[in-house]
């Protein structure tokens, strides 16, 4: 057994207990840290050492520092966190952290226990699972967007009220609309409000201007590694693709994301030239599968392009009302509003990006992926780019088929142009 | 024909251009067209309603921003040329000024836009005619109800109109329903509407469904009408409803009956145990010190019969499981004079009549000698023969307490279903939790495995205790179970690892019942499934606790029923041949 393993096991066996295992899980997020600052694997592009240092780096300092930290989604505006120097807590990173140690089974039981429906999202289950088992601290206050999934809001008011902390809830209407976005934006002016009241900071405008600046810089940058990684063979691995949802979102306006991105341009653009399959993801991915793993990571033979969420803003906003500028970026994000928007999205993300194929995940109670996957499919396949639709659970791994993945993935791959 | 679904859809709007519309009530028994559109895992309503669309010829529709999988239907309706007209209203989650401001725009948009495609124009008057003011009366009570009717509260999500009639069916009386369907439209528009923004805001402000973020406590609408016992209806991946049920069931007082279904109209049945034991637990309530005073019980034949007061010799409780009919005969001194235990058989009457019959030949009676006679378990109402039908939550609380006066948390796991049993010192229910409608965590379940391993189910417990590598199999659903069996086979994983994993899966969905009802020493397994020693052990292990197990777990139920025979001491009616 690793060292790592039974690290792992001897979390575990401490989850039952309340609060014994958030130490274990703390240490376990630094000891990364420290592990990726100090003592990388060299055998990997210094762009992706980089990127795991930042990703242990954000997972870490908001369970170090909970006094000066939010439970967060991924929608969240986390601008306004960054402006106030307050750490988010990324709770499906969190969730991906506990599968890392397999504690998710312990904390979906106890989510179901507690009476919450077993078709609610795993992610979800993980984390409330989590937070009542005393697993993850209890931070200053929890923040969501209603963006692209029901239980968001409802998932955060439930542990706020279980922990005794406020929920600042932003409801984001369905519609892109300038009415919406006024809607967003008074509930924006809100929240900060609220953020002065609850981390007793004075908000600054100008600090979030700067945070915005450093996320348009890092959006540029973005925007730079799609149109590279059209061409070059780079290498990917499933849980850094997952990982780096805390650079594009959580962690969007902090100079470490920026300074990641602009390493990862230059690798990229020194990569060979590509070769093999290459394969674009639409949702979560399950990284802990077998199949998936020997399939992906650092592979060259079959390159994981990346996954849909990592490219879903690329959008400079304007500096001059930061606030009403938020407001805008949620409301008219390509996951709000009808399905069609975000299939013409993805239409035009692949011509730029030219993969042989696509595998669109559906992930284990999250009705806004399932529902649409018919039609993504349809869209793609008319297209010419095959599509592989696959049911599963990124989170836990009780609900992920070993022996049907693998046949579905192998035979997608064998049949791919 | 126009359709909507939602309580906030301004559908009085629509009275304003003279248009006919409904609320679809959905009722499938199946819903194949719609099931190659929306993915099988979205909520069952949502495809059902598509499936009536498509059924009813129904070409307009109205949905509200309600949550993820009608969002999907909304895709799905917008892309598809049957449907002429789909409008789509975003709902605000919250309810202060500028949720009720972004609302008020909404419905005014949606006036604009229903111009447009109406050909008959919007008529002021008979919109704000149409506004229903008055609060619709409750149904008359039945004037003659067993006994005073049960209090209840509805709460959740939506409800299908049959469930809630059958409900009404039982002497009950519903004295809150907060569910998303409740049709009180009047109780809506109390305050002055005098424009399409007072019209908004009383739309916005009307008792919240369970998907708003609402401030203040969920419990006080409901506890309001002072309810004997509430009950909680969700739809089968509708998961808001989980929150609130998981913060109610700490605060609530009045028992609490969580009950899900898929919302097409088989799911009616599958509902009546749990139903009618959680109405003998209420009535059990009123009168706690008295255990043999149990009112409830569906009584069978005349009632002169039932007032006959002939001495109580011999009585029997007759088990009509899914798998086997369990029968015990037992004397007034509580002696158990016979038993039997035998396969229900594809007539379930005729496998309880079988059964009968071998208890009365072993006890060398007939069955004029049988006093009183209760029928429990699935098949409780075809046993023509017997006086009475008790669920068996009820009676295997009462047959368990009776075999260890210690017992207060009762595991039983069946043929057709799982549930866990909390009961107090007298045998009453305090709480109880059943599977849903899935086979997964049951003897189904084992049998369906030890089938596709090709062996017999009495093997599954020994072998288990042979295996040496873990093997983890899937709790979630049978279907993706026998895949992961398959598979695993496929692996050429050892026979009894994997069974050991069965064993586990079993284990991990039984102690999640477990701890949703809360453990209370000492715990009883019952039930078939307590044969199997691999589970046996498994469940142990997760609940740090020894099971006690019966000398025959099978019969548990019927001993149960005998015993409330014995208790019911007033009609032994011979019985004919």
């Amino acid at each position: 057994m690793t060292i790592q393993a039974l690290y792992c096991k001897m979390t575990k066996a401490r989850f039952s207990e309340f609060g014994k295992a958030q130490k274990w899980i703390r240490r376990g997020a630094s000891l990364q840290h420290f592990r990726w600052k100090y003592f990388p694997d060299r055998s990997i592009p210094s762009s992706l050492q980089a990127l795991n240092r930042v990703v242990f780096q954000y997972l870490a300092e908001p369970l170090c520092h909970p006094a000066r930290s939010a439970y967060v989604n991924l929608f969240a505006p986390c601008e306004i966190l960054h402006a106030f120097d307050l750490y988010p807590m990324f709770v499906e990173s969190l969730a991906t952290f506990l599968n890392g140690f397999s504690c998710e089974d312990l904390a979906v039981d106890q989510s179901e226990s507690s009476g919450l429906s077993e078709t609610l999202c795993s992610f979800h289950k993980t984390f409330i699972g989590g937070a009542e088992r005393g697993a993850l601290p209890k931070p200053l206050f929890a923040m969501a967007s209603s963006v692209l999934c029901d239980a968001n809001t409802k998932t955060f008011l439930h542990v706020a009220k279980r922990l005794g902390i406020p929920a600042l809830l932003i409801d984001v209407p369905y519609t892109p609309s300038p009415e919406a976005v006024r809607y967003v934006s008074d509930q924006l002016q809100d929240v900060v409000k609220q953020v002065e009241d609850i981390s007793g900071k004075p908000f600054r405008i100008d600090r979030l201007r700067e945070v915005l600046a450093l996320e348009n810089e890092t959006k540029r940058l973005m925007a730079e590694c799609l149109e590279a990684l059209a061409l070059k063979a780079f290498p990917n691995h499933l849980t850094l693709e997952m990982g780096r949802l805390m650079l594009t979102h959580t962690g969007i306006g902090r100079p470490e994301s920026s300074q990641c991105f602009q390493a990862l341009v230059r690798d990229i653009r020194n990569a060979p030239p590509r070769s093999g399959k290459a394969i674009f993801w639409i949702q979560v991915i399950p990284f802990f599968d077998p199949t998936l793993r020997a399939r992906f990571n650092y592979a060259s033979d079959y390159q994981l392009l990346g996954m849909d969420i990592n490219f879903d803003d690329l959008e400079p906003l304007p500096l001059d009302d930061p606030l009403f500028s938020l407001a805008k970026k949620i409301v008219n994000h390509v996951f709000n509003g009808p399905f069609n928007r975000r299939i013409d999205w993805i239409l035009g993300l692949m011509d730029r990006l030219k993969p042989d194929g696509v595998v669109y995940f559906c992930q284990w109670g999250c009705k806004q992926s399932s529902g649409g996957a018919a039609m993504m499919a349809d869209a793609l396949k008319t297209k010419g780019i095959p599509c592989l639709v696959l049911d599963g659970d990124a989170a836990d791994r009780r609900n992920m088929p070993q022996g049907q993945t693998k046949t579905r993935v192998e035979a997608f791959l064998e049949m791919l142009p | 024909m126009i359709g909507y679904l939602c309580k906030y859809t301004p559908v009085e709007i629509l009275h304003g251009f003279s248009e006919t519309f409904e609320r679809i009530e959905p009722i499938t028994q199946s819903v194949c067209c719609a099931d190659g559109m929306l993915h099988p895992n979205l909520c069952s309503y949502a495809r059902a309603v598509l499936e009536t669309c498509l059924e009813k010829k129904i070409t307009g529709l109205v949905l509200t921003n309600c949550c993820d999988s009608v969002r999907r239907l909304y895709d799905v309706a917008l892309n598809d040329p049957r449907f002429t007209w789909v409008e789509f209203i975003d709902l605000p989650r919250k309810h202060d000024a500028s949720a009720v401001a972004y609302f008020e725009g909404e419905v005014h948009r949606f006036l604009e836009r229903a111009r447009r495609f109406f050909p008959r124009s919007f008529n002021e008057e008979r919109f704000f005619r149409s506004i229903p003011r008055l609060r619709p009366s409750n149904p008359e009570p039945d004037p003659n109800p067993p006994f005073p009717p049960v209090r209840l509260a509805l709460t959740g999500a939506r409800i299908h109109p049959d469930l809630k009639a059958w409900f009404m069916s039982y002497p009950v009386s519903i004295v809150a329903d907060t569910t998303c369907t409740n049709p009180d439209r009047g109780d809506i528009f109390q305050g002055e509407i005098s424009s399409l923004k007072t019209y908004a805001r009383a739309l916005l402000n009307q008792t919240p469904c369970m998907r708003m973020n609402r401030a203040g406590g969920l419990a006080e609408p409901l506890l309001r009408s002072r309810p004997e016992g509430i009950v909680y209806q969700t739809v089968k991946f509708c998961d808001f409803y989980g929150y609130d049920y998981a913060l109610l069931r700490g605060e609530l007082e009045p028992p609490l009956l969580k009950i899900e279904t898929d919302y097409t109209t088989g799911s009616v049945g599958q509902l009546k145990t749990r139903f009618e034991a959680f109405l003998e637990s209420i009535l059990a309530r009123r009168e706690p010190k008295k255990p043999s005073s149990i009112p409830f019980g569906l009584l069978k034949g005349e009632p002169e019969m039932r007032n006959d007061l002939q001495k109580l010799r011999v009585v029997a409780g007759i088990d009509v499981g899914s798998t086997s009919v369990n029968v015990v005969l037992m004397d007034e001194n509580h002696r158990i004079l016979a038993t039997s235990i035998v396969k229900t058989g594809p007539k379930s009457g005729l496998g309880a009549r079988n059964a009968l019959d071998e208890a009365l030949a072993t006890a060398r009676l007939s069955l004029s000698d049988i006093r009183y006679i209760v029928s429990t378990g699935y098949g409780r109402a075809v046993a023509s023969f017997s006086h009475e039908a008790v669920t068996e939550i009820t009676c295997h609380a009462r047959g368990a307490l009776w075999l260890d006066r210690n017992v207060r948390t009762v595991i039983d796991i069946g043929g057709q279903d799982s549930k866990v049993m909390r009961i107090d010192s007298n045998g009453e229910l305090k709480d109880f939790v059943m599977n849903d409608k899935c086979a997964a965590g049951t003897g189904k379940f084992l049998e369906m495995m030890a089938r596709t391993l090709e062996l017999e189910i009495e093997d599954l417990g020994p072998a288990s205790l042979r295996a040496k590598e873990k093997v983890m199999i899937s709790s979630m659903c049978t279907v993706f179970a026998e895949s992961e069996v398959i598979s695993l086979i496929a692996q050429n994983k050892e026979t009894p690892d994997i069974i050991k994993g069965l064993c586990d899966s079993v284990a991990t969905r039984t102690a999640a019942l477990v701890s949703r009802v809360g453990k209370e020493e000492r715990v009883m397994m019952t039930g078939g499934v307590a044969k199997n020693v691999g589970v046996v052990n498994s469940l142990s292990e997760r609940l740090q606790t020894d099971l006690v197990l019966p000398p025959e777990p099978q019969i548990v139920g019927a001993i149960g029923a005998a015993l409330i025979a014995l208790e019911r001491g007033h009609p032994p009616r011979p019985l004919s041949e």
